[in-house]
């Protein structure tokens, strides 16, 4: 198998494999209950807290965990809205967001709130410009991804902070990091952020759960009633086992090392890439995802054709959308012939120029065989 | 573009011939603090301790959230370096301070040349600067008296250092230099202030914490454990002394009078306390006693407490108000461990009515009929000792 989808989801790594099913089947009690076991588990999800908290550079009590980078989004977007409905009703935002946010945007119009998607602009790029000028000072809510899901493209989240206090106003500031996790270094307080998401199952840890940071002393709104697990913001037993293997598929971060040999396999594949004349490279920026289009083959026959024949997986757009044409690229101004034949090359550090190899193989014989459009 | 951190001592200069010996505690402690962060150089020059870090990629706010909790610092500047030519300080500053400047609308430009063999004098520092912010920045405008950003020179001997604005330190002074107390930690939310505040003053800590199981849980000690942690961010490493506490309430619940059930346990705890005090070395006790806020805190009540000790008791939320010392207890970040709902030994087995007058001469002898010295022996024989440090 040559396994080049790993911004959909990751393989899970054997020591998240081994404390998932210790969690399971040693140490299984309720983190709430009062006896032995239920101690026991509690200490459990305290360590695991701290390991994420950690690799985010923030404190424990910060970390609420969820099922995962979606319902984190619905939270933070929806929940910091409703909290901040009586202080203005304007949300800015990007065209290119995770459905789980752009969802929730479209929730919170119905609702009467107005968001401004900011697109990019035709250098493929969301300026610091943009963002300026769309935030003022009666914005709540900033909602901007770290790394886009489908492009690799770089947000300048770092300096929305900076904007926000600039502008006399007093939007909460959330940024989805789930592709960013674990690739590039995260510190909360540099950011400058009130709310960030991530994700386990793209960092090698079961799908499930994922957790949301929330700056300590920002208020947002509950979705869910119940307990009093997680300070009553995300209530229900906590999914101990999977928060067990994402603690401990964290605890092997690399992100300086990872980086610097995903760069290098990425610089590979795309000199690859560029000696297809079919293939058009639409990014290839952030290391860990390259878009391609070969304006030629529809992307769901190329991607069947090259799992079925060569085991090669990639995805076209990402993978929440199945088969619905790209709105990020869409975003992006390109053409339906582009869209349709786009594909999505994602790495992680376990990969290798094998797997490269294997992919340049199946797809130019996918081009040389399969009926163009 | 290299950043250091220029710490200013407060109190310490005056401390006359001392003066080293609290500089040089300073230091220890500081290194102490950065211990696990960034690798840093701490030295000291012309009444200033530098903190330089070894390499580029250091984490400077890490460095400072940790400085900020060092005892002993009055305030610190977190500056960029730059040669000692008016070229280097103006595209230093200019690049260092883009994103304040950014966001200011008025600022000002501050020099301070102690080099004085630095070609600029003071004024033509600070008018040479202020010109090429103004061109950079034209958003800005001078205002020298109350200015968004007032950028600050530093021309020293070893270099030129850049910052805008100063970082409150956390005072006092610096953890040992005044010796070694002993607090006695319940779980609540006022000894973990009361030590703080004497840490601040200089005391290394030892801690005392009584658990009663079944009575009470391992979440309430392990509550304890956090909160030490938390206080150790400031104080440096605590050793905690657990004592087994079920049999002596358990006695004292069957045989003494009932109202005098909190007066007698907080005897028997100052008892104990003080034996692990003297033999740890610590030559005080500390509790976070308030007057008059519960029953076991009036006048008469602490009079009676304190006739158990030989040893001084310091007392420092005294003449404190709940809602003076919640204040700090959320600045230490130990409040919301504080309320967390367990169990602790003060509140197994409360009389309905205590007395809140109790006479020593009855007190004493209540406690002498039941008989307690053996178990405290016992107890003193079965302590369980917790190492703890900074939760970060």
């Amino acid at each position: 198998m040559y396994y080049l989808d790993n911004s959909a989801t990751t393989a899970v790594g054997s020591k998240a494999v081994q404390a998932v099913l210790d969690v399971m089947t040693n140490n299984f009690g309720n983190p709430s209950s009062l006896h032995k076991l239920g101690y026991e588990a509690s200490l459990v999800l305290d360590k695991a807290r701290l390991v994420i908290a950690n690799s985010i550079g923030c404190d424990n009590r910060e970390v609420y965990f969820t099922s995962g980078g979606t319902e984190a989004n619905n939270l933070a977007v929806l929940g910091a809205a409703e909290a901040r409905k009586r202080r203005g009703n304007k949300i800015v935002t990007t065209a290119i967001e995770h459905p789980s946010v752009l969802e929730s945007m479209k929730e919170l119009e119905n609702r009467g709130f107005e968001v401004t998607y900011l697109s990019p602009n035709e250098k493929g790029e969301i300026t610091v410009k943009q963002l300026s000028d769309a935030i003022d000072e009666k914005t709540v809510l900033v909602s901007v991804m770290t790394v886009n899901n489908e492009t690799g493209l770089i947000l300048p989240t770092d300096k929305i902070a900076s904007i926000i206090k600039r502008k006399k106003s007093n939007a909460l500031f959330h940024t989805d990091f789930v592709q960013g996790y674990g690739k590039i270094n995260c510190k909360v307080k540099k950011i400058g952020c009130d709310l960030l998401t991530v994700s386990a199952h793209k960092v090698h840890a079961p799908k499930g759960v994922g957790a949301l940071y929330i700056k300590k002393g920002v208020n947002i709104k509950p979705r869910s009633f119940g307990g009093l697990q997680e300070s009553k913001i995300r209530c229900g037993t906590e999914a101990l086992p999977f928060i067990a293997g994402f603690a401990e598929a964290v605890n092997e971060f690399d992100v300086g090392g990872n980086f610097a040999k995903v760069s290098s396999l990425n610089e590979y594949c795309v000199e690859k890439l560029r000696e297809i004349p079919e293939v058009v490279i639409n990014s290839s920026d952030f290391p860990y995802i390259i878009n391609i289009s070969t304006n030629c083959v529809m992307s769901q026959t190329m991607l069947s054709f090259l799992s079925d024949k060569y085991g090669v997986y990639v995805s076209s757009g990402s993978a929440c959308h199945k088969g619905e044409l790209s709105h990020v690229l869409k975003a992006y101004g390109y053409d339906a012939r582009r869209i349709n034949s786009a594909l999505r090359i994602s790495f992680c550090e376990s990969n290798t120029t094998k797997d490269v190899d294997m992919f340049i193989t199946a797809l130019k014989d996918g081009l040389n065989t399969l009926v163009r459009f | 573009m290299k950043e250091i951190v220029l710490i200013k001592v407060g109190e310490i200069v005056l401390k006359g011939l001392n003066r080293k010996n609290f500089e040089s505690m300073l230091i220890k402690n500081i290194k102490h603090a950065l211990n696990g962060t960034s690798r840093c150089k701490v030295n000291s020059a012309q009444s200033t301790i530098y903190v330089e870090p070894l390499y580029d990629d250091a984490d400077i706010e890490e460095i400072c959230e940790r400085l900020q909790k060092v005892f002993g610092i009055v305030a610190f500047h977190r500056a960029a370096v730059a040669e000692k030519t008016m070229q280097d300080i103006t595209s230093v500053a200019l690049s260092y301070l883009e994103d304040y400047l950014d966001t200011a609308s008025t600022f000002k430009v501050e020099a301070k040349r102690s080099d004085k063999k630095f070609p600029l004098n003071s004024p033509q520092i600070c008018r040479q600067l202020g010109h090429d912010i103004l061109q950079k920045f034209d958003h800005l405008s001078v205002d020298v008296h109350n200015p968004d950003v007032q950028v600050t020179v530093e021309v020293r001997d070893f270099g030129a250092y850049i910052h805008a604005g100063v970082i409150k330190g956390a005072g006092g002074v610096p953890v040992g230099s005044s010796g070694n107390g002993t607090i006695l930690i319940s779980g609540g939310i006022d000894s973990p202030v009361a030590a703080w505040m004497m840490a601040k003053r200089g005391l290394r800590l030892n801690a005392v914490h009584f658990a009663s199981p079944p009575y009470t849980s391992q979440r309430a000690e392990d509550k304890v454990v956090r909160l030490l942690q938390k206080v150790a961010g400031y104080a440096g490493n605590i050793t905690m002394y657990v004592v087994p506490f079920t049999e002596i309430q358990e006695t004292i619940r069957n045989k003494c009078p009932e109202e005098l059930f909190t007066i007698i346990m907080r005897r028997l705890m100052m008892q104990i306390s003080q034996h692990i005090a003297q033999d740890t070395g610590s030559s005080c006790l500390i509790t976070g006693e308030s007057l008059g806020q519960v029953a076991s805190q009036t006048m008469q009540a602490i009079v009676t407490t304190d006739e158990a000790a030989d040893m001084v008791v310091f007392r420092p939320l005294i003449g404190m108000d709940k809602e003076e010392i919640v204040k700090i207890s959320r600045k230490i970040d130990t409040f919301d461990i504080s309320i967390e709902p367990y169990e602790d030994c003060c509140t197994v087995f409360t009389p309905k009515h205590p007395r809140t007058k109790p006479v020593l001469k009855y007190v004493k002898q209540a406690q002498e009929d039941a008989g307690f010295d053996s178990m405290v022996e016992t107890a003193l024989n079965n302590l369980k000792v917790i190492n703890i440090s900074s939760s970060k």
